[in-house]
């Protein structure tokens, strides 16, 4: 089920999603969840019948307008990506993927963790990203998916160098985040 | 490294806001003040998102996700990212108390969950 809502609360009035997770565990017969999941199925094969090839004005078979737009759709939305890092918030103990022999590792406030990157299409729920709590969340810099992909194999070899990684008595190849180079 | 208290709170942000947004004193000021189980049964944990990214970033929109099963609520609101660019911390302070009341709001005008959130709006009230 996925309810959106025109929120005047909210910044700039942008929608806001609410989104409940988790469908009831024991639907009746005649449950109104039966018919929403039923027109759904129909819209599903409705929507998967559509022709997905037209004959062009030059009589060649090209592809349907309704593909076209949703290929162009998926394309911006691969332009549309971030580079970003996540910091520590507090100084302390986090969990460590690149120390030899620890499973943690003691960082001060604002150290990186993890450098990555997303898109627009894959953004969703923070908590994915964010599930080791006490990290925020640093754009560090926006463009193509292959541009945000570079930046971030970049940062990664680079953090070596790093100053606060270069202060420990045994520096770390990448990130305590990164589990490996990409 | 865990946050304590079952109020946990982040934030979205570019290099030129940084680690402006006092987050963390936010989130321990509420978690003394504040338990969620006093309010129902519904949210076992509210996770809150600061997002402050200039307008044209469309990738982090406001959202509110509710998940009955781990009876956790994510909300992502955007604080107004121009204000925040100027604003000392106690101004920043203000904005993010602001937008965590909208967000309540938001949740007691749908009805969300199983929680009194009447009560925590005028206890809030009472904190901020």
């Amino acid at each position: 089920m996925r309810l959106q809502i025109q929120s005047s609360a909210a910044s700039r009035n942008r929608p806001v999603n609410l989104i409940p997770r988790d469908a009831p565990k024991h639907p009746r017969k005649y449950d109104p969840l039966f018919w929403i999941i039923l027109i759904f199925i129909f819209a599903f094969i409705g929507y998967e019948l559509k022709p997905f090839l037209e004959k062009g004005v030059d009589g060649n078979l090209q592809l349907s307008k309704w593909r076209q737009q949703k290929l162009e759709r998926e394309l911006n939305e691969l332009d549309e990506a971030e580079q970003y890092v996540l910091l520590a918030l507090v100084s302390g103990e986090y969990p460590c993927y690149s120390c030899a022999n620890t499973a943690t590792i003691d960082l001060v406030k604002g150290h990186v963790w993890k450098y990555g990157y997303t898109t627009k299409s894959e953004k969703g729920r923070y908590q994915n990203s964010l599930k080791d709590q006490n990290l925020i969340y640093m754009i560090q810099h926006e463009g193509t998916i292959t541009e945000c992909m570079k930046e971030e194999k970049r940062k990664i070899y680079f953090y070596a160098l790093l100053p606060e990684n270069l202060t420990r008595a045994v520096p770390l190849i990448r990130p305590p985040g990164n589990k490996q180079d990409n | 490294m865990k946050q304590e208290g079952n109020i946990k709170m982040t934030c979205v942000v570019d290099e030129a806001v940084g680690l402006k947004l006092p987050v963390t004193e936010l989130a321990e000021h509420l978690n003394r003040h504040i338990k969620l189980n006093h309010y129902g049964d519904g949210i076992d944990e509210l996770f809150f998102v600061f997002i402050a990214v200039p307008d044209k970033n469309t990738i982090h929109e406001n959202h509110v996700i509710l998940s009955e099963a781990e009876k956790n609520l994510e909300i992502a609101l955007r604080l107004d990212y121009q204000k925040i660019l100027s604003a000392d911390t106690a101004t920043c302070r203000r904005m993010m108390q602001d937008l965590f009341l909208k967000g309540i709001q938001m949740c007691q005008d749908t009805n969300l969950a199983q929680f009194n959130w009447e009560a925590f709006q005028k206890d809030l009230a009472q904190i901020f």
